[in-house]
C-alpha cells in the first residue's frame, strides 16, 4: 500500500491527545457520585451474597 | 490485605437514570483526570497508621504514570511507609503471587483469572448484568436481553433514537474489544431470536440522555475503586466523564440510506458511540504496510520483503536491554537527551520471523516528525524511543498516548526534531496490516529514510496451514481461515471464542513435526494421552522443510486441531517449568480454577 492512498481511506482523523469536546469539561454532580457509589455498592453485594 | 482496583462504567439513560454498563479489572487512569477526577488519596488514608508495606502489582504499559503517581504521594506523605511492586505481562492471565501479612496492603491493579470479581464479573459483562438482575436491580443496569442457561433476561428498550444514532449493541458474554457491535434495529423480534440462538452474545440497549450529548459528543461516567477484604468493602477513587474520541457522525456519514431492519454500523463508529479510549493491544503494534525500511546497502525493503537473516540499517544504542518484558522496557530510561556513548548506525539481522497481525479495528496512528516529507504509519499501541522534556528522558513511550507538544524525537546525530503530528486515523474500513519483528540485541530498525525507531518484538510460531480447526458447532474450518470471534470446541466441549489469530512470515528453512495432517513446530503444546506435551517430546516424524507461514490462534482455553487438543494461547503466556531432573514441563490448559473472590 502506498502512503498516498492513506487520504482516501481515511474516514475521520484527530490529533491524539486533542478532545472532540473543547468545552468547559463536565464533573459529576454530588448526587450522580452518590447514585454511582450505591450501585457499585449493590454489585459488590451481590456478588458477596452469591459466593460466600 | 489484599485490594483490587478496579473500574465501573455507567451512562445516563434515556429515562435519565445513571446505568451500570460494566466494570472492569486491568484499567486505566487517564492522565488528564490523575489528581483532577481521580485520587489515590483514600487509598493512602486507609493504609496510614495500618500498615507499613504497600504492594503494588501492576501492568507498566497501562499502570506506568498511575503508579508513579501512587508511589510519588505515598513517599511523601508516608515516607516510612515501604512500597514494593510486582509486575504481569500485558496479556497475563495471573499475576504474580505475592504473601500476604498483616502489616501489608497488597493493591492489584492487574487481572487475576484466579479472582471471581475479575474472571466472573470483570471479564464477563453479561454474568455482572444477570448477577444485578437476580438481586433486584434491574433498574440500576443498561437495559438487556440474554439467554444464561434456562433463563432468559429481557429487560431491553426497543425505542429508536435520531437516525445517526443506534440503540442497540451486541457484545460477547466474554469482552472483546473489537467484537463491540452498534446497531440500528427495527425488526426486534427477529434480532432477539438470533441472539438466542447462541449463548456467546448478549444484546443491551444503546441509551444515552439528551443530557449525554454535548456539542455533539456524547459522553459517560467512569468510577474508580478498591474493593478490599472479605467483605468487598470499598474505597471509592473518583468518578470521571468520559468524553468520546470523535463527535457522533452524520446520518450521511452513517449512509443511512443503506440500513435496513437490523444494521450494523461498523467499527469505524467505535469511537463516536463509545466513550473508550485506544486500548493497549499488542496486536496493534508494529509498522503499517505503507512502510518500508532500509537493507544494509541503504535500498528500501517492503515490510513484505522482509525475513530472517536479512540484514537492515539500524541504530544500536548502548545499553539497551534486549526483551520484550515491558516491566523492563517500559521502565528503561536514558537521562538527558542524547543517546548514550557508543550507540551508532550499523546494520542489524533480523531474528526468528517476521509477524504480521491485521488491522481488524482500522485504526492507524500518523506520525510526522519534523523535516519528514510524509507521515509513518504505525499501529496505535507501538511504542517509540522518545524525548519528554518535562522528564528530561528518553524512553520507551506508547504512540497512542504521546502528546507532540511535550515529546520529541532524538535523531541518529543527537539532534532533537519535532513531532508535527501525532494523528489517530480511523479508516472507513478494517484495511491493511501491522508487522513487527526482531533484530539483534539493543538495535533498533530504522524505518524508511527517516531516522525512527520503534521496539520489535519477539516472536512465536505454531501450525502449517491446512490443519483443520473444529469448530464450536462440530464443523471443521482450516487453521488460517478461522477469524477473530470464532467460537472453537476444546477438549472439555463447545467453548470458547477465538481472541486472536497470528500469521508468521517466516520464509526460511525450519525443522518441522508431523502426525497425520497437524505439521507444527517443536515447542507447540499439545494433549496428548492425558498430558501435555510437544511433538518433539512425543518423537513425531521430523524434517527440515521450507515454510512460508505458519498459523496460531488465541483462545480463552485450548482448541481442537486434527483432533488433538492444542494450546490456544501464546508461548509465553504458557508456564514452563524445570522439575528436578531438568525435564521441561509446559502447562498450556490456561483453564483457572476460581477461589477467591479477590
Amino acid at each position: 500500500m502506498q502512503k498516498s492512498q492513506i487520504a482516501g481511506l481515511t474516514y475521520r482523523e484527530k490529533e491524539i491527545g486533542d478532545p472532540a469536546y473543547t468545552g468547559t469539561k463536565r464533573v459529576a454532580s454530588s448526587d450522580e457520585k452518590a447514585t454511582i457509589n450505591g450501585i457499585l455498592s449493590n454489585f459488590l453485594s451481590a456478588i458477596l451474597a452469591k459466593h460466600s | 490485605m489484599k485490594g483490587t482496583f478496579i473500574s465501573s462504567d455507567y451512562i445516563k439513560a434515556r429515562d435519565n437514570s445513571i446505568r451500570f454498563i460494566e466494570a472492569n479489572t486491568d484499567t486505566i487512569v487517564y492522565d488528564d483526570i490523575l489528581d483532577v477526577e481521580f485520587s489515590w488519596q483514600p487509598l493512602i488514608d486507609f493504609i496510614s497508621g495500618s500498615y507499613d508495606t504497600l504492594h503494588i502489582i501492576h501492568k507498566p504499559e497501562i499502570h506506568y504514570n498511575s503508579v508513579r503517581n501512587l508511589k510519588s504521594k505515598v513517599q511523601s506523605q508516608l515516607p516510612s511507609m515501604a512500597i514494593s511492586e510486582s509486575t504481569a505481562k500485558l496479556f497475563d492471565l495471573v499475576p504474580p503471587a505475592v504473601e500476604d501479612a498483616s502489616n501489608k496492603f497488597i493493591l492489584r491493579m492487574a487481572y487475576d483469572g484466579g479472582a471471581i470479581v475479575d474472571s466472573e464479573y470483570c471479564a464477563d459483562s453479561f454474568n455482572a448484568l444477570t448477577l444485578m438482575a437476580e438481586a433486584n436491580h434491574a433498574s440500576e443496569v443498561i437495559p438487556f436481553y440474554g439467554i444464561s442457561g434456562s433463563t432468559t433476561f429481557n429487560t431491553i428498550n426497543t425505542a429508536s433514537y435520531s437516525s445517526n444514532v443506534p440503540n442497540a449493541v451486541i457484545k460477547y458474554k466474554a469482552f472483546l474489544n473489537n467484537d463491540v457491535g452498534f446497531h440500528q434495529i427495527t425488526d426486534w423480534p427477529a434480532k432477539l431470536t438470533s441472539i438466542g440462538t447462541t449463548d456467546a452474545k448478549y444484546i443491551s440497549s444503546f441509551e444515552i440522555s439528551d443530557e449525554s450529548i454535548t456539542d455533539n459528543v456524547a459522553w459517560s461516567y467512569r468510577n474508580y475503586a478498591i474493593t478490599y477484604g472479605s467483605d468487598l468493602d470499598s474505597l471509592d477513587l473518583g468518578t470521571a466523564i468520559k468524553y468520546a474520541e470523535f463527535s457522533l457522525p452524520t446520518t450521511s456519514q452513517i449512509n443511512f440510506s443503506s440500513i435496513s431492519e437490523n444494521t450494523y454500523l461498523g467499527p469505524k463508529h467505535y469511537y463516536e458511540y463509545s466513550t473508550s479510549t485506544i486500548k493497549a493491544q499488542g496486536r496493534r503494534a508494529g509498522l503499517y504496510n505503507t512502510e518500508t525500511f532500509l537493507s544494509g546497502n541503504n535500498e528500501s525493503v517492503a515490510l513484505t520483503d522482509v525475513s530472517a537473516g536479512q540484514v537492515l540499517k539500524s541504530f544500536y544504542v548502548e545499553g539497551m536491554p534486549d526483551t520484550d518484558d515491558p516491566s523492563i522496557y517500559y521502565n528503561y530510561e536514558i537521562a538527558g537527551k542524547t543517546w548514550p556513548a557508543g550507540s551508532q548506525i550499523t546494520g542489524s539481522v533480523v531474528q526468528g520471523d517476521v509477524v504480521t497481525f491485521d488491522n481488524n479495528e482500522g485504526i492507524i496512528i500518523g506520525l510526522k516528525i519534523s523535516g519528514a516529507a510524509n507521515p509513518v504509519y504505525l499501529g496505535p499501541n507501538t511504542s517509540i524511543l522518545s524525548y519528554h522534556s518535562s522528564s528530561n528522558n528518553i524512553k520507551f513511550r506508547a504512540l497512542s498516548t504521546i502528546d507532540e507538544d511535550d515529546v520529541y524525537f532524538v535523531n541518529t546525530d543527537n539532534s532533537i526534531a519535532d513531532i508535527v503530528e501525532n494523528k489517530m486515523i480511523v479508516l472507513n474500513d478494517p484495511t491493511g496490516s501491522f508487522t513487527t519483528l526482531d533484530v539483534e540485541t539493543a538495535d533498533n530498525v530504522i524505518v524508511g529514510d527517516t531516522p525512527m525507531f520503534y521496539f520489535s518484538f519477539h516472536n512465536k510460531k505454531c501450525f502449517m496451514p491446512g490443519a483443520k480447526v473444529t469448530m464450536e458447532d462440530g464443523s471443521l474450518k482450516a487453521i488460517e481461515d478461522v477469524k477473530v470471534g470464532d467460537s472453537v470446541a476444546t477438549k472439555d466441549g463447545p467453548c470458547c471464542l477465538v481472541e486472536d489469530t497470528y500469521v508468521y512470515n517466516v520464509e526460511q528453512m525450519t525443522k518441522m513435526y508431523t502426525n497425520g495432517n497437524i505439521t507444527v513446530t517443536d515447542s507447540h503444546p499439545l494433549y496428548i494421552n492425558g498430558e501435555w506435551s510437544n511433538a518433539e517430546k512425543l518423537g513425531w516424524d521430523s524434517k527440515v522443510m521450507y515454510v512460508k507461514n505458519l498459523y496460531n490462534i488465541k483462545t480463552q482455553d485450548n482448541f481442537i486441531l486434527e483432533g488433538i487438543p492444542a494450546s490456544g494461547t501464546t508461548h509465553n503466556e504458557l508456564k514452563v517449568t524445570k522439575d528436578s531432573n531438568g525435564y521441561t514441563t509446559i502447562q498450556g490448559d490456561n483453564k483457572i480454577a476460581n477461589s477467591n473472590l479477590l
